[in-house]
């Protein structure tokens, strides 16, 4: 690779020394035998992912940034970031990887660990619980959305026992009584 | 052994190889399938290293006098003994009869008579028939009979019969009765001892990596349709002009365009970073801003003073890949990130110019399949003895590095043919 040109002073973004001692060399192999994760080693960090990207210019970290950071083992840094949970999951980055790198598939894997090591965001959390109480995410309101729509006030046949149910029993039931 | 060798496709690899066996005292068959020689290179105008006009880069009598600059234009091509030319011809098989090869040719007519032209050019002067020029991008016309590239080799018009009335203005007006309206197809097999492949490489259509806008808007072209435009004999003269006509203030390149990417063009076209960077310092030098997008600049040691001038010129390098060109008020905008600023920085520009993969031309063509590799390369000695490949058809490569392995093909074919051993 050929640098262009001298720089003149510093970068416009002053990025903070990493500290060696911190980083897990072990979690780039973590991600890669997670499902989709083998071809994490293949990006050359061109940053078409950021570029592709509909939300990333508001996030801190980008997500280049997030593979480069997973590479190099920023453990911490990653699985703690709010970046991966901010992700819009349209696949934008992962279609147009020159490099095949399952980006998007990669940080659900990352949320999946974040998720194992009970380092979710508090609104996600919530999230959880609302499924988890009512079945469903978007309760639709009986009084005026269907009635302008000339509909009877509940859904037919709408039943959210089993979705309660199921999920009581797995992570995210656990994760929402504030267990393990 | 025989001494009869086919060069199949006469661009600037299949040129210096048959230059270098016909002087070595082969007999050569110089195979190609447009109306003149120079393949891609005679499109590009200037070609780097030394920022020649291609249709100099070859091939005429001071071969060995220690000159470089040899002119398509006054060369040998049509005059050497050893070597004949044969536009408009395809191969249409080859067989493989004991240790020679049976090379079927198929010959389409040119309308004008080779051997008896003058290049008096009275004859498109005299045509009604106008055209939108392909080669120019279609922003100038040309007539029914014309020439593709001016100064092209054979130096002879060709007359396309799909926008021919057959008025017949031509044949009258031509006084050596070169014009022959109904030419016919020629087929023809020769026997050969060696078939050297230079068959090249073309421009991909940008389309192969969607995204870009190419096909949306008018100002997004690909490198070598800059190229035409940068031409001094192109459709502005050499000015880099909008669709619309406007004087071009500012262009923004994207390199790696559908090289390097998995789901486009696996491999490096190698040429692309070169040929940019020229382009780059041909339009600082007409006081247009540049600004080029990439995400690794392979610049080969030889061409690395294309790099120095670039940024000497104040040519503005973005580390990043744009993912996308938007058109906004009929303008091209490009969406990238720079790496080192981290910016997401949205390019405004009135032209965008994607360095699309260069793709072989041998692909297109079953009759070449078996000597091809998965991505339509050839092997520099095919695993059939007696066929070669030079230049780009070995993979994409730059204007030197084609040059040198038609030089060292060339030795080797005739080592195999007369070598002592």
């Amino acid at each position: 690779m050929t640098e262009t040109g001298e720089k003149k002073g510093l970068p416009d973004v002053f990025i903070e020394p990493i500290n060696m001692s911190e980083l897990d060399r072990g979690f780039r192999k973590e991600i890669q035998s997670m499902p989709n994760g083998e071809e994490l080693s293949a990006c050359f960090a061109c940053s078409t992912c950021t570029s592709a990207c509909p939300v990333a210019n508001i996030w801190e970290i980008k997500p280049h940034q997030l593979i480069r950071m997973i590479i190099l083992g920023m453990r911490e840094k990653v699985l703690s970031s709010k970046e991966i949970w901010l992700c819009l999951t349209c696949f934008e980055c992962q279609e147009r990887c020159p490099q095949g790198v399952r980006v998007t598939d990669i940080f659900f894997d990352c949320k999946n660990l974040a998720a194992e090591e009970n380092m979710i965001p508090d609104s996600i959390v919530a999230l959880g619980k609302e499924l988890l109480e009512k079945g469903q995410l978007y309760i639709v309101t009986a009084d005026w959305e269907r009635e302008d729509l000339d509909l009877e006030p509940d859904v037919p046949g709408l039943s959210t026992d089993a979705v309660k149910r199921v999920l009581g029993g797995t992570r995210t039931g656990r994760l929402v009584k504030g267990g393990k | 052994m025989g001494d009869t060798v086919i060069v199949v496709g006469a661009g600037l690899a299949g040129i210096q190889v048959s230059h270098q066996l016909a002087d070595l005292g082969l007999r050569v068959h110089l195979v190609e399938k447009e109306a003149t020689v120079g393949g891609l290179s005679a499109h590009l105008g200037k070609v780097f290293p030394t920022d020649d006009c291609a249709l100099c880069l070859d091939a005429c009598e001071e071969l060995f006098s220690g000159h470089h600059r040899r002119c398509q234009y006054r060369s040998l091509l049509g005059t050497q003994k050893k070597l004949s030319l044969h536009t408009l011809t395809e191969v249409r098989s080859i067989k493989h009869e004991g240790d020679k090869f049976s090379v079927s040719l198929k010959t389409t007519p040119r309308y004008v008579l080779l051997d008896r032209c003058v290049v008096c050019l009275e004859c498109i002067n005299v045509c009604d028939v106008e055209v939108p020029d392909e080669l120019n991008l279609g922003r100038v016309l040309r007539r029914a009979v014309y020439r593709p590239i001016p100064q092209g080799v054979p130096l002879a018009p060709i007359i396309d019969m799909n926008s021919c009335t057959k008025c017949s203005k031509c044949v009258d007006v031509c006084k050596v009765d070169a014009i022959d309206l109904e030419q016919k197809c020629k087929t023809r097999t020769i026997k050969a001892d060696a078939v050297v492949l230079a068959t090249g490489v073309e421009e991909s259509s940008p389309s192969v990596l969607p995204g870009y806008a190419y096909g949306h808007c008018e100002d997004v072209l690909t490198q070598r349709e800059l190229g035409r435009l940068l031409d001094s004999a192109g459709p502005s003269n050499g000015k880099a002009l909008t669709a619309s006509g406007r004087q071009v203030g500012s262009v923004t390149m994207i390199l790696c365009a559908g090289s390097r990417d998995l789901n486009a063009v696996e491999y490096c076209s190698r040429a692309c970073c070169t040929y940019s960077l020229k382009h780059a310092i041909m339009l600082r030098e007409q006081g247009v801003d540049v600004t080029i997008c990439y995400m690794d600049l392979r610049v080969p040691t030889h061409s690395q003073s294309f790099l120095e001038r670039a940024r000497e010129s104040d040519v503005t390098f973005v580390r990043g890949k744009p993912d996308h060109v938007v058109v906004r008020e009929g303008s091209p905008v490009t969406i990238v990130e720079d790496t080192e600023s981290q910016k997401r920085l949205e390019i405004e520009s009135d032209l965008v110019v994607l360095a699309s993969p260069l793709v072989p031309h041998a692909a297109e063509r079953e009759v070449f399949n078996s000597f091809l590799d998965k991505y339509g390369f050839a092997a520099r000695h095919n695993a059939l003895k007696g066929i070669y490949a030079c230049g780009t058809s070995t993979g994409a490569n730059d204007i030197p590095g084609s040059v040198a392995e038609a030089n060292s093909v060339a030795l080797e074919v005739y080592m195999a043919l007369k070598g002592g051993a």
